[in-house]
This record gives structure tokens, C-alpha cells and sequence, in this order.
């Protein structure tokens, strides 16, 4: 802690003083939509200095504010009205938390007296949010206001990063206040490099014959990027990532051997098959990393690096665990050999037996190649943000990527609706970025209305639609799982999405032919403004290869 | 497996019930639970906790809660088998 700050100011009202504190933490931008009970922090906004964005829907705001989050590494800000408003960020903040995103939620809250009366638009957001928050407050007194915000934003972008819900009732946000205010902001000590644990990771690692390097989301989280590179390149050693690792070793890294896991690269994921040691810096095991757990790397010593002690061993015992701040530990591990050739070579046939293949059969859009093409395009990588099913499958696979903040996808909620409002967030939170939104037909829908906040404000943000008119990720897993039984997956009926476009002030383009891709996605790069590019894809395409459930990574399925 | 569990919590509202929430939602049975704000601003919870996941982990996870002091835990001895349990073959 610093040393205590108070400063006796003028009167001000509960409303005033958030948004003084939310400037004092840096806040330029929030997201957020008005109703009933935050009426008092709108009126307040007005000529604050604040820029906030009116989103179309409250869910639209808050996975805006993530992808803010993870643009910026500061919490992005969302706010919205009691009850309703509320309920609507719900799936944004669970979205934030499962992928460890820094964010800060204000919800208005009926006034204290009407709480626990069943009260018009009184719902216990505080309560429904508990498991999906890292923490949460319900402000019950004007003087706390400032030393809470500022708590909440230590808490929401430090250690490992998570929301932070803060429930503002109307009462508190109209009471004036004119006593001292604490305007001490906690300050992060970093953990200590636990020198035991380096040490032990370095013999492990040297010990080893066939060592492999995982790259988790916490590394972009912590911005430790170079770091991890240069420990990668310091012993040799082959390299895998998670969805959210993308981008942490450039794709066309000679070591990189593609993403593990149920949608991973063969190479990747034999690798990690074969391993003798498994060096897991900012990850977490998730199931669609790791396939069956049992059979997961099953001759591997495990050394885990990760700032949360709650992750070691949760899933995986680790052999060597280090609980610390992952740059420092990595510029710890100096004295490591390089790795053995023969596994170096072994990697790299792999790599190139498993390479990707574009030749598919037809006239009809691969949708691999063309998202292989759109990254390829343009001397300045691509910001692309995705939502959930096959197109985000693609996109993690023939995206390249050389920075992982380029690649914003929903990682652990699978939230469908991602793309779209996270595209906002991330032009906002780098104007000078090329961002593209890749879609399909069912996720759009999900946050359709956002369409409306790009034309308000004039964000420049490329909507890429992959139309195969169906649920695609779904639709595959019945044909593979469900013995073709295809329940409620047929989208046929869709709008036309270039209308739809057109009707928010857009331009768009249709094709349906390979030979238009290369045209058609310069078109869609050098148009002036937010334009979508409306491609229909064949609707029995699927993503390979794929881990069957149950099955070790190994395992892959390659067609039908 | 049974384990005892001494959570020391920050008065803070909510503390009590992210502390529960969090032993249940991580795959945790509470067998008994005792909450007291003995004095000063901390409140004691003990309880009694069934699971065949590690301990250790819930340990940690509750640690990481912001409103969580200390935790210390302390594993009862394997319960002794009465002797019905023995003749019908259910202990476990
Ligand atoms: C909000 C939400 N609802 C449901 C799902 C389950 N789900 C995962 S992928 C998918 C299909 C996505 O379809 P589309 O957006 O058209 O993408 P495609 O798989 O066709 O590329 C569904 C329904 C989800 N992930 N998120």
C-alpha cells in the first residue's frame, strides 16, 4: 500500500464521485447502455470527459469492454441499469472471467430501503454473479465510493486478471458527500522468483530428451511476450500454444508446431503425446487442450508456471510447479541447454508431414484458404476477432498470427456473440489496428444489433461472414456423434445478411465462387468504413483434424 | 475422503457465501458448517467437507478469494468402521 492520500474536497454527489474515480483510474472509454436506477451515473456523464459508447444490448457492452480488456491489459468498464440491464451483461462478465480477462462492472441497484422487497427491476446481481466474478461489491455508503473503485481496479488488473462487479444503488449514487476521500490506490507487489523452483525447472529441463513448451493465454494476460520468446529461443525448444496462446511464438516460427488439442495440429499434438517433459507456462488444462486428461502426454514430467497457485496440480499434478510472475521466472531460466536435435528434427518432420492442405476439390470458397489469404494480405497483421464454431476453428488454425493481443476469440466460455461487440473493443482500444470480425450465420445473429454501434460512432471494423446456413459446429458433431441425426441445426432460412448490412449503413458484398476470394477480400480491406464481406461456404464442410471425445490427442480423426 | 476446514473471512458482505459457493461449485459436499464474528472485523468458519477431489486444491481456490484471510485445514482420521459397515462390507 501507499501511503494514505485524503484530500477534503467539495461536495459531491455518490454519482460524480464514481466517475471522478473512474478517471483517476485512467478510464477513457466504458461501454454501457442507460435505464431506471443508473440514471444518476448517466446524468453525471454528461461532459464528464468520459467517452461512452452506447451499445445496442447490455451483453453487447460487456464483451465489448472484454475485448477492451484485452487490447489495453486495463479493465475495461461496462455499465448498465438494475435487473434487466444487469441480467444482460451476465454471459460478458462469465466471458471475462474464464479467460482471465481485467474488467470493471457497475450496475445501477434499487435504492437500499427497496432492496430485498421484490422491488421494480430489483434483481440480486451480486449474488447471480458470485461465481463469475473475482470479486464484487454492493456499495452501501458514499464515503467508500473512491477507495472501492480504486480497489477494484487493483483487484480486476492484477495477479491474474478477472472481473469485478461493483452494484451501486440509486440511493448511494444521489447521496452528496462532502467528507474526506481516500484516494490510496493499492499497489501490486510482484511474487518473488522462486529461485528453488527455477532451478529445479532448469535440471528438469535439461534432464529431458524430448521437452515441449506450451504458451498459454497468461502470457499475452502478463505481457511477456519477448520474454517467452527469448526462453524459447535460448534452449531450442519446439513450441505449442493454447487457443489463447496463438500469437505468443510467431506462426511461422520454425519451432511452432501449431496449436494442441481437439482442433489442434497433428504435429502439435503428437508432440505432446511423445514428450518427456512438458513445460506449461500460463495454461491451464482445459479439456479442449488436453483431450482425455488420463491419456493426455502420458510420458511427460509436468513443469507448471503460473501466477494463480490455485491452477497447479488442479487437473494435472506437476512434477516441478512454480507459483510466479511468468516473465521474471522465464528470465530466470538462463542456464538451460539446447534441446536434442534428434527430437528438434523429429518435431520438424512432423510439422511438415502435418502440414495444412489447401487443395480442396470444387469451385466452391475453402474456407481455410481464404482465411489463410486475409492474413497473409496485408503488411500490417490483422486484428481478428471471432466468434464460436467452425469459422473460429479456422480462424486459430490458418490465421497467422505474431502477436497474440491480434487475436481475440472467446476462449473459455465458447461465447457465440463474441465477435462482433469485441470488434468494437478492440478498434476502440487501438484505432490504428485493421480489425476483422470473423462470423458465421448463427453467431451474427447473436449480436446482430451491434451493426448499429459501428454505424453511430463510424468504427472502421470488416465483418467477415462465413454462411454454410447452419449451427456448423453442431451440425459436424451430429453427423460424427449423433449418427447424422440433425436436430435443429438447419439455418436455410437466414436473412440476407448483405441486406442487413446494407440496412445498417454498410456496404457489403456477396460471393460464392473460389475465383472471387482474392478480389473480393481486397475489397473488402480497402474499403473506406465498417463493410461486410458475405461469403457462402458449402454447409457439410467441417473442421479437421478433430480429437473424438474421449479419445488422447494423438487420436485425431481426419474426414468422415 | 473427509477433511476439516478453518476458513478465517473478512466481514465483508457476501464473504460467507462465496466461501460455501465456492466448496460446492469445486465438487465439494459440506457435511457441517459453523460461522462466528468472534470480534474486530474477521468472521470464523469451520466445516467439514466431503470429496473425493484434492483438498489441496479447494484450499487454494479458497484462498484466492479476496475476502478469504487464512485457511488452515486439518484431516480427520479415517472414520472407524462400525461393525454392521464391516459385516455388510460398505465401509468406505
Ligand atoms: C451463446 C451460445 N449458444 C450456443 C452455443 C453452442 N454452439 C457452439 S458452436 C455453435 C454453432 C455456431 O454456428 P455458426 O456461428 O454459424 O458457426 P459455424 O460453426 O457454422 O462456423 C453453437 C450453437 C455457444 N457456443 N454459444
Amino acid at each position: 500500500m501507499t501511503m494514505v492520500a485524503k484530500s477534503a474536497v467539495r461536495t459531491r454527489s455518490g454519482s460524480r464521485l464514481m466517475i471522478d474515480a473512474l478517471l483517476a483510474n485512467g478510464v477513457k472509454t466504458l461501454f454501457g447502455y442507460p435505464g431506471g436506477a443508473i440514471m444518476p451515473l448517466y446524468d453525471a456523464l454528461v461532459g464528464s470527459g468520459l467517452e461512452h459508447v452506447l451499445c445496442r444490448h447490455e451483453q453487447g457492452a460487456a464483451l465489448a469492454a472484454d475485448a477492451y480488456g484485452r487490447v489495453t491489459r486495463k479493465a475495461g468498464v461496462c455499465i448498465a441499469t438494475s435487473g434487466p440491464g444487469a441480467t444482460n451483461l451476465v454471459t460478458g462478465i462469465a466471458n471475462a472471467f474464464m479467460d482471465s480477462v481485467p474488467m470493471v462492472i457497475i450496475t445501477g441497484q434499487v435504492a437500499s430501503h427497496l432492496q430485498g422487497t421484490d422491488a421494480f427491476q430489483e434483481v440480486d446481481i451480486f449474488g447471480i454473479t458470485l461465481p463469475i466474478v473475482k470479486h464484487s461489491y454492493i456499495l452501501r455508503d458514499v464515503s467508500e465510493i473512491t477507495s472501492i473503485v480504486n480497489e477494484a481496479f487493483f483487484l480486476a488488473e492484477s495477479g491474474r486478471p478477472g472481473p469485478v462487479l461493483i452494484d451501486f444503488p440509486k440511493d448511494v449514487a444521489v447521496a452528496q458527500y462532502s467528507g474526506d476521500v481516500d484516494s490510496t490506490k493499492p499497489v501490486y507487489e510482484p511474487i518473488n522468483v522462486d529461485d528453488e523452483g527455477v532451478a529445479a525447472a532448469v535440471a528438469a529441463l535439461n534432464d529431458s530428451r524430448r521437452p515441449l513448451l506450451i504458451g498459454g493465454g497468461g502470457i499475452a494476460i502478463s505481457g511477456v511476450v519477448e520474454e517467452f520468446r527469448n526462453f524459447a529461443a535460448r534452449c531450442s525448444i519446439p513450441v505449442t500454444t493454447t487457443l489463447k496462446g496463438l500469437g505468443v511464438i510467431p506462426t511461422d516460427d520454425p519451432a511452432f508446431l501449431g496449436m494442441l488439442g481437439m482442433h489442434g495440429n497433428e504435429a502439435a499434438n503428437h508432440a505432446v503425446q511423445n514428450c518427456d517433459l512438458l513445460m506449461v507456462v500460463g495454461a491451464r488444462f482445459d479439456d479442449r487442450a488436453t483431450g482425455e486428461l488420463q491419456k493426455f502426454a502420458p510420458t511427460a514430467r509436468i513443469v507448471h508456471i503460473d501466477i494463480d497457485p490455485a491452477e497447479i496440480s488442479k487437473l494435472r499434478s506437476a512434477n516441478v510447479a512454480i507459483v510466479g510472475e511468468l516473465g521474471a521466472t522465464l528470465n530466470a531460466m538462463v542456464e538451460v541447454e539446447p534441446v536434442d536435435r534428434h527430437w528438434r528434427e523429429q518435431c520438424a518432420a512432423w510439422k511438415k508431414e502435418f502440414a495444412w492442405r489447401y487443395d480442396a476439390p470444387g469451385d466452391g470458397i475453402f474456407a481455410p484458404a481464404l482465411l489463410r489469404d486475409l492474413s497473409r494480405m496485408t503488411e500490417q497483421e490483422l486484428t481478428v476477432t471471432c466468434d464460436v464454431g467452425q469459422h473460429q476453428m479456422w480462424v486459430a488454425q490458418h490465421c497467422r498470427f505474431n502477436d497474440p493481443r491480434h487475436h481475440l476469440s472467446s476462449g473459455g466460455l465458447g461465447t457465440m456473440g463474441y465477435g462482433l461487440p469485441a470488434a468494437i473493443g478492440a478498434k476502440l482500444a487501438n484505432p490504428a489496428a485493421t480489425v476483422v470480425c470473423v462470423s458465421g450465420d448463427g453467431s451474427i445473429m447473436m449480436n446482430i444489433q451491434e451493426m448499429a454501434t459501428l454505424k453511430r460512432y463510424g468504427i472502421d471494423v470488416k465483418i467477415l461472414l462465413l454462411n454454410n446456413a447452419s449451427l456448423g459446429l453442431v451440425r459436424q458433431w451430429q453427423q460424427l456423434f449423433f449418427g447424422g441425426n440433425y436436430s435443429e441445426v438447419d439455418l436455410s432460412d437466414n436473412p440476407d445478411f448483405a441486406l442487413v448490412a446494407n440496412a445498417f449503413g454498410m456496404q457489403s458484398r456477396t460471393i460464392a465462387q473460389r475465383g472471387e476470394v482474392t478480389e473480393a477480400l481486397q475489397w473488402l480491406l480497402n474499403t473506406e468504413g465498417s463493410a461486410m464481406l458475405h461469403v457462402l461456404i458449402d454447409p457439410r464442410e467441417n473442421v479437421w483434424p478433430l480429437v473424438p471425445p474421449g479419445r488422447a490427442n494423438h487420436e485425431m480423426m481426419r474426414s468422415v | 475422503m473427509e477433511h476439516e476446514l478453518q476458513i478465517e473471512l473478512r466481514d465483508k458482505e457476501g464473504a460467507v457465501l462465496r466461501a460455501i459457493g465456492m466448496v460446492e461449485r469445486r465438487g465439494f459436499r459440506m457435511q457441517t458448517c459453523h460461522v462466528e464474528k468472534p470480534s474486530g472485523d474477521s468472521q470464523q468458519m469451520r466445516m467439514t467437507v466431503r470429496s473425493a477431489r484434492s483438498i489441496g486444491v479447494l484450499q487454494r481456490q479458497l484462498e484466492r478469494l479476496h475476502d478469504v484471510i487464512s485457511v488452515q485445514r486439518r484431516t480427520p482420521a479415517a472414520p472407524v468402521k462400525t461393525v454392521q459397515q464391516t459385516a455388510r462390507g460398505t465401509a468406505k
